[in-house]
């Protein structure tokens, strides 16, 4: 399946509307398996903005060809939002680097060919400036000392696979370093700047699916004659957010595809369709009865939730848009 | 809210057992349904009969009591506490008011034992599919949504003769779990064998005046899904750590929990006061149950995304709370009827 996804041209990042649009689309009707063919990718935005020509030869080209599957790993088990709470620790060694640390809910961790993780290289001068020190690398997950344990039992998105990554001692060679040192933040941030956007379509396209259903289901129930108008209202409501959500998700696409993003407005795109997302999904299922407890809308609602989580919850997009402001004002 | 001693006593002995007997079960209910020995420890403590009078081995609980019960139970497992409704809102109730008298001793007993157990099929809140007719003492067609589908003893409502039946087990064409209470199954039934009649006319407008009084233990599980995702969200707020602080100490953490313990205070006052309206409070704590375990989520992170963890579970429970015996439509319906008249909320 994923690799029709990429051989059917759905998947292309020469055009990331496509990209953007499959993710709505997909979804809008399996979030699970859609994610997992989109996700397989993971991260590339990384190497595309600053990675060598080497390292997109050796991993961005396979990955985009549907034969690589790559991962982000980020989050620690101490850490969660607090990127730069990482106490993941790369130590320098000749001819690289050697790897220590911990990584928790890790989308592909058992499944990647590789991970691109953040780690400190060297200690922060001041618990302020903790971001500074950080490096982003490329490990393999079948180098020694790198174990991924598949964590079951998640809320929604089964389909995917996420894992906990331990690194313990995994020599990493100069050449995958990525960037430069001590930059590391900077790149995983400006990937999650890109990325979120994509929770965002992922948000909308669950909103939508799950106002699918609802009209079918109306259909199913009332026939040729119009639903009662509470009903009508919640389909209403729904789809003014819906595309409340999509305008602004589109807007912040737009402006990251012309490679100006503005980050303020990528965290409202996902913070608001995340929010839509999840007012949808408890209005419909309380909505549609017994009908709703079983099949896709019950999916639809679990797979809803992690969106207000994943790549930043919605507090802290919250915070990057106030924080985005009041540079703007200040400036 | 200011419980009597004997509602005190019995809400400290549900959590005891829940403590020392559920919690650690937890997971394997939700995977397998209610085990054996846990249904038998709930039979002793008089969960299972307790709606049923002391004479018929019950625990004769008032209405208030028993949302006490369920309450404590749906803080810990809301499957089992779904599954003790079933036994005395869904059998003993209305086999107790509707049958007659020899009909209903014995297999009240057996249910309040935990010898048996018992379960309704009805179809008040949705379209009948397959309607069921009964014809002199035979019982032919369809249930879906029956809970606890293999139990031995069924009620069956048969709209079109107006009339509880109660059937051996029927034939389980499907059985499946939904979003939430996956401790319990639900499943569709086919009966078609001998079947008594229960002597109370008008059949459909006893039992909904019956699952309305029963709104009132929908209303306590549901307080359970909240109290419990209250507690944890505010433990987890003191212990974890972000950014250099508890998370307890960032204003939209503490006011997520501060809010829903208010909300909580305010509808559990309602659900255990003097003579609360059952729907209203069922419609209160519903909408509070999906609120409070989404927030709970949203506190923990991805943690709270995971079922060891205890969190996620709750946020499915109140979905299929909020749609398992009539919706949240047709609560609103019910309740604005009452308020303005049979014309009000057409359909």
């Amino acid at each position: 399946m994923r690799r029709r996804a990429f051989s059917s041209g759905l998947l292309d990042m020469s055009d990331p509307w496509k990209v953007l649009i499959a993710m709505e689309e997909f979804c809008r009707v399996d979030p699970g398996l859609g994610l997992s063919a989109i996700a397989s990718m993971f991260g590339s935005e990384i190497l595309m903005l600053f990675g060598s020509d080497a390292q997109r030869e050796r991993y961005l080209a396979p990955v985009m060809r549907g034969e690589m599957i790559s991962a982000v790993a980020v989050t620690e088990p101490t850490g969660g939002s607090d990127v730069a709470g990482a106490r993941s620790t790369m130590e320098r060694v000749p001819g690289g680097y050697v790897l220590n640390g911990e990584k928790m809910f890790i989308t592909n961790g058992t499944v990647a060919d590789f991970y691109y993780v953040l780690a400190r290289t060297s200690p922060p001068d001041s618990p302020e400036k903790r971001h500074r020190g950080l490096s982003v690398a490329i490990v393999e997950r079948r180098w020694p000392g790198v174990t991924a344990t598949k964590l079951r039992g998640k809320l929604g998105m089964r389909a995917t696979d996420t894992a906990e990554v331990r690194f313990e001692g995994v020599r990493v060679p100069e050449e995958n370093l990525v960037g430069e040192e001590g930059k590391g933040f900077y790149y995983i941030m400006t990937f999650f700047n890109i990325s979120r956007v994509y929770v965002a379509a992922q948000a909308v396209g669950i909103a939508q699916g799950l106002l699918d259903l609802y009209s079918e289901y109306l259909s199913r129930r009332y026939g040729s004659r119009p639903p009662p108008e509470g009903a009508q209202f919640l389909l209403a409501e729904g789809i003014t957010k819906v595309e409340a959500a999509r305008l602004l998700t589109y807007r912040a696409a737009s402006l990251i595809f012309q490679f100006r993003p503005d980050p303020a407005l990528t965290s409202m795109a996902k913070y608001y369709a995340a929010e839509v997302a999840n007012e949808v999904a408890q209005g419909v299922i309380a909505a549609m009865g017994e009908e709703g407890l079983r099949g896709r809308a019950e999916k639809l609602y679990r797979d809803a939730k992690i969106t207000e989580i994943w790549e930043g919850t919605s507090e802290i997009e919250k915070l990057v848009i106030y924080r985005q402001l009041t540079r703007r004002s200040g400036s | 809210m200011t419980l009597r001693d004997e509602e005190l006593l019995l809400r400290r002995l549900a959590t005891e057992f829940c403590e020392s007997e559920v919690e650690g079960a937890r997971l394997r209910i939700e995977r397998e349904g209610v085990p054996g020995p846990l249904l038998r420890r709930a039979a002793e403590l008089g969960f299972l009969g307790a709606l049923a009078p002391p004479e018929l081995g019950g625990s004769g609980l008032d209405a208030r009591s028993y949302s006490v019960l369920l309450q404590a139970l749906s803080k810990c497992s809301t499957s089992l506490a779904y599954y003790v409704f079933v036994q005395n809102s869904l059998f003993i109730a209305p086999i107790i008011r509707l049958g007659a008298p020899e009909q209903a001793r014995p297999l009240v007993e057996e249910v309040a034992s935990g010898r048996s157990a018992g379960t309704l099929a009805q179809d008040l809140f949705r379209e009948p599919g397959n309607p069921l007719s009964m014809q002199s003492s035979r019982l032919e067609g369809e249930a879906d949504f029956v809970p606890l589908p293999r139990a031995a003893h069924h009620l069956v409502l048969v709209r079109a003769s107006d009339r509880l039946a109660l059937s051996g087990p029927g034939e389980v064409l499907e059985e499946y779990r939904l979003v939430g209470l996956r401790g319990v199954a639900f499943g569709r039934v086919r009966y078609g064998g001998d079947a008594d009649v229960l002597p109370a006319p008008r059949a459909v407008d006893a039992l909904r005046g019956l699952m309305e009084e029963a709104s009132l233990g929908v209303a306590a599980m549901a307080l359970g899904i909240a109290e419990r995702a209250v507690e944890a969200a505010a433990q987890y707020a003191k212990d974890r750590e972000a950014f250099n602080s508890k998370l307890a100490e960032f204003q939209p953490i503490a006011f997520y929990v501060a809010e829903a313990h208010a909300q909580l205070r305010a509808v559990e006052s309602y659900v255990y006061s003097e003579s609360p309206d059952p729907v209203a409070a069922k419609l209160l704590a519903l909408d509070l149950a999906r609120r409070a375990s989404r927030m709970s989520i949203q506190v923990h992170g991805g943690y709270g995304y995971f079922e060891d963890v205890g969190i996620e579970r709750l946020y499915r429970d109140a979905a299929a709370l909020s749609s398992i015996l009539g919706g949240r439509e047709a609560d609103l319906v019910s309740l604005a009827r009452r308020i303005l008249g049979d014309s009000a909320a057409r359909i």
